[in-house]
């Protein structure tokens, strides 16, 4: 059955218990962990007038919300991180039908407008649109 | 986390809430969980009468046939190794369902995602929507 479990990250509370949850699941099923960060970020933004050094924090701040999940997952199981740039709701979905995912795990809320880009509207977009089964976890 | 012990599939009848059943099962199955499967009416023979109902016979019955088939439906998606319950409830149907979780410890709830037609089947986007917003404790929304 479940072979692949997408798991988005932004850091948040939410996506804490939505990574611990989804390890439960992967090791009940033998599932593989894949962690994905989006950063909010357009693309034409960062080519018309980011500067490296801005670029570099933000890469900086995902590889350590990628790290921190990597690092919750018991050995035995296998996992990935990945990490994006771009509208996060429409990110994930397209890595979900691009990477055969079966499973959307993710947190019902983020971090709130200011602090982080995972939030109830995103959830919302993902239950709506996705094309596999998505567990919103509280 | 806490362990998976008790899913909770809400059904209608419809395409959308036999995937749901079918997901509830192979979550119930690789958790161990055992699986309620629910469904809610409006109303029901009952629900109107203190000694004899007034609603006739054409609109109560369907009510009782439709329900029956509904969680026939259901029960085919579920493998006889995953242990399975089966429920009714009249009321508001998210109302119940939530209701119904915090009664009896649900940890998952399991419910169809959209596409169907107002026509078909209460569960409805809406009331699917509901659910996910509402709950305490976490849904899986299947597609």
């Amino acid at each position: 059955m479940l072979k692949n479990i997408l798991v988005p990250v932004d850091g948040s509370e939410g996506s804490d218990r939505a990574v611990a949850e989804a390890i439960s699941l992967a090791e009940a099923c033998g599932a593989k962990l894949n962690f994905l960060y989006v950063a909010n970020i357009n693309q034409l933004a960062i080519n018309a007038c980011l500067s490296d050094a801005i670029l570099e924090a933000v890469t900086k701040a995902g590889n350590v919300i990628l790290d921190r999940a990597m690092e919750m997952v018991p050995s035995g199981i296998e996992k990935e991180a990945f990490s994006e740039t771009g509208s996060p709701a429409v990110v994930i979905l397209d890595f979900a039908t691009s990477n055969d995912m079966e499973l959307i795990v993710m947190g019902s809320r983020g971090l709130g407008v200011v602090k982080g880009v995972l939030l109830g509207s995103v959830s919302q977009y993902i239950v709506e649109q996705s094309k596999c089964p998505v567990l919103v976890v509280k | 986390m806490k362990k998976l012990t008790r899913i909770l599939v809400p059904v209608d009848g419809s395409e959308g809430s036999e995937r749901a059943a079918e997901l509830a099962a192979e979550l119930a199955a690789v958790s161990g969980a055992s699986l309620d499967v629910l469904h809610v009416t409006y109303f029901d023979r009952e629900t109107d009468a203190s000694e004899e109902s007034w609603l006739p016979d054409s609109i109560a019955g369907p009510v009782g046939e439709a329900e029956r088939r509904a969680l026939e439906r259901a029960a085919g998606q579920i493998p006889a190794s995953v242990k399975a319950a089966y429920h009714h409830r009249t009321g508001i149907p998210a109302d119940e369902i939530l209701r119904f979780a915090e009664e009896k410890g649900h940890e998952l709830i399991v419910v169809g995602g959209r596409g169907l037609s107002g026509v078909k089947g209460f569960l409805l986007g809406s009331v699917s929507q509901e659910i996910v917003e509402r709950a305490t404790v976490s849904v899986a929304v299947a597609k």
